[in-house]
């Protein structure tokens, strides 16, 4: 049976693992978000220009 | 080939184009100054404060949201618009995560527990790791700028946005009722101008997102600076951030951006800037008149305490010289009695008066060891009421003290051998031991350093040494008697203070002898110290003087 301390260290040791894991998450996807559309430009495009032109 | 674009001018400085209305720079701009200016007076006030730090990230959050917003009104290169759509998808739920953190930080001064953050993680990850597809945004419209959302941002986000509103209100319902008033109240005006924000918030995006009419989502970041006031308001009226002043002026400054921006806008907008500008100097002129008010009133309270407490500080001042005075008195009034006591009884003792039978005799040296005892105590009584009056006198002159120490010896040497004990004076000198001091108060005080001594040894020795370290004179009395704990070394100084043990071989004193001595000596600038192994093991009190050079 772990202690108090022991307990609130893993607590805490958990609860930053998550946290990191987060940021490590959200950065990896903000830069494939950057790269596809930034860089590769890979995205549909609605060329509706002329239809509004004519509207 | 060349990148297809949208049909108006580029963005320069990445937010000013002509494409942007004005009601999306007064709407967003109002909003980041009242979040970033209250969350960074919060912040910069308590850095270390888990909740102003999650304010500041929730302002902050809010604030990169709002910026992303002005560009894509502002870009016409649709992947600026398809980069910045897809980061407002995942920092819009992110920003509604922030604030369950903020809300339940403020109720509990701790972040959620696990299974709180667990959950918090595994909501967003959907919208994080889909980020770059397609279920977030499908496609971009040349015509307008605007990307077509996939199901991830068009259901999902919306879901996650009003799904931790209700955990806020649920955490809300569920701990206001525990709360103390104030703490209740500065909660309930937290509670409101959040989910009043973020309500408005998610609303206006969920109704853009279905008509595909983006500019009624604008009117949803006015919740912001509601919320900002709110804030503002609690600073002012329950110092909830400890930053009152601030408060107020968060107040006036949004004020006057609100009065200032009317300056820049257009016909069609100016009858929405006037009716918000009026509704706000409403309820702020309201707020800022209540407030100061109250503040008011607080003062002229205390100024009314200031004077009570005046009155109340000169009366005690007149007893307390009334104390002395009664005290002074009252102990002249014993000592002329007791003189003419301790006087019969000596010619008594003399045979001035005949011839006394052995009964007699013993009798009569009892009245005189006891008179000469209340004698001793009614000058200590007197010392402490001049030492806390300030009416004790000191006569400096120059004398050997080491000396004077050497003949105190003598003198009380008579009563060290009555009770069976070795008294002797030892010295090391290095010089003369000549110093500048009351002559008599000091003799006084090594009177009570060895007759303590002596009463407080049973068996053995007490030896007086005098050295000097150049520039003090020390007189150590150093016994073998009863000894002294640490804990009442500590308090052996204070006024009626007695040796724990001094009972335990029937010493009778007032407690009042060493502190009278010790307020002697700092007055001429020295000091007495104590010393002792523990009970039992004998004491040492050391009389500190500066020598005269």
């Amino acid at each position: 049976m772990p202690t108090l301390i022991e307990f609130t260290k893993i607590y805490q040791k958990r609860s930053s693992i998550l946290f990191w894991c987060l940021v490590g998450l959200i950065i990896l996807s903000v830069s494939a978000t950057y790269y596809k559309t930034l860089v590769l430009r890979d995205f549909v495009v609605i060329d509706d220009l002329e239809e509004t032109l004519e509207e | 080939m060349e990148p297809l674009l949208c049909p108006w001018e580029p963005a320069t400085f990445f937010f000013i184009s002509s494409n942007v209305p004005l009601l999306i720079n007064y709407s967003h701009f109002v909003a980041i100054f009242s979040a970033m200016t209250i969350s960074l007076l919060v912040f910069f006030r308590d850095p270390r404060n888990l909740l102003s730090q999650f304010f500041l990230l929730f302002s902050s959050l809010f604030s990169v949201w709002a910026l992303l917003n002005i560009h894509l009104w502002a870009t016409n290169d649709p992947a600026s618009v398809m980069f910045a759509w897809s980061l407002q998808v995942l920092i819009e739920p992110l920003t509604y995560a922030i604030a369950f953190y903020l809300f339940y930080i403020f109720l509990h001064q701790q972040v959620p527990r696990f299974r709180y953050q667990l959950f918090t993680v595994v909501t967003l990850l959907p919208l994080i790791i889909l980020l770059p597809t397609e279920l977030n945004l499908e496609a971009v419209q040349l015509s307008t700028c605007e990307s077509i959302e996939g199901p991830l941002a068009i259901y999902y986000s919306y879901f996650v946005n009003l799904l931790f509103t209700l955990m806020i209100v649920a955490v809300g319902v569920r701990n206001l009722p525990n709360l103390e008033k104030q703490k209740r109240l500065t909660a309930i005006y937290f509670l409101v101008g959040l989910v009043t924000f973020l309500l408005s918030f998610t609303s206006g995006n969920i109704i853009s997102s279905f008509t595909d009419d983006w500019t009624v989502s604008q009117y949803g970041l006015f919740g912001m600076p509601v919320f900002a006031s709110l804030i503002a308001y609690s600073m002012v009226k329950f110092n909830a951030f400890k930053i009152q002043i601030a408060g107020a002026q968060i107040l006036v400054g949004v004020l006057w951006i609100l009065v200032c921006s009317l300056l820049f806008v257009d016909e069609e907008l100016f009858t929405i800037v006037v009716i918000a500008t009026l509704i706000f100097t409403t309820v702020a002129g309201y707020l800022l008149t209540t407030s100061v008010r109250q503040e008011f009133r607080q003062r002229l309270e205390i100024e009314q305490l200031a004077i009570k407490l005046e009155k109340a500080n000169q009366r005690l001042k007149i007893l307390d010289q009334l104390k002395s005075e009664f005290v002074s008195i009252a102990s002249h009034q014993l000592r002329s009695p007791l003189t003419s006591v301790r006087g019969y009884a000596s010619m008594l003792l003399e045979g001035s008066y005949g011839k006394l039978n052995d009964k007699t005799k013993d009798a009569v040296e009892r009245i005189a060891e006891s008179s000469r005892m209340m004698a001793l105590s009614v000058e200590d009584y007197l010392n402490v009421s001049r030492i806390q009056a300030g009416n004790m006198k000191y006569e400096y002159a120059d004398f050997n003290l080491a000396d004077t120490a050497s003949h105190i010896v003598d003198d009380v040497r008579r009563d060290a051998i009555k009770r069976g004990l070795i008294l002797s004076f030892k010295s090391e000198m290095k010089k003369t031991g000549i110093v500048h001091a009351d002559k008599g108060k000091t003799m006084q005080i090594l009177h009570n350093l060895i007759n303590n001594s002596i009463k407080y040894t049973p068996k053995g020795s007490v030896t007086v040494f005098a050295h000097d370290s150049g520039k003090q004179i020390m007189i150590d009395i150093i016994d073998t008697g009863i000894g002294m704990s640490e804990e009442t070394m500590s308090s052996i100084f204070g006024k009626f203070e007695r040796a724990r043990n001094a009972n335990v071989i029937n010493v009778t004193g007032t407690g009042l002898g060493l502190y009278v001595a010790q307020k002697m000596a700092e007055e001429m600038g020295g000091s007495i110290k104590a010393f002792s192994d523990g009970e039992g093991k004998g004491s040492t009190f050391r009389l500190t003087l500066p020598l005269y050079l």
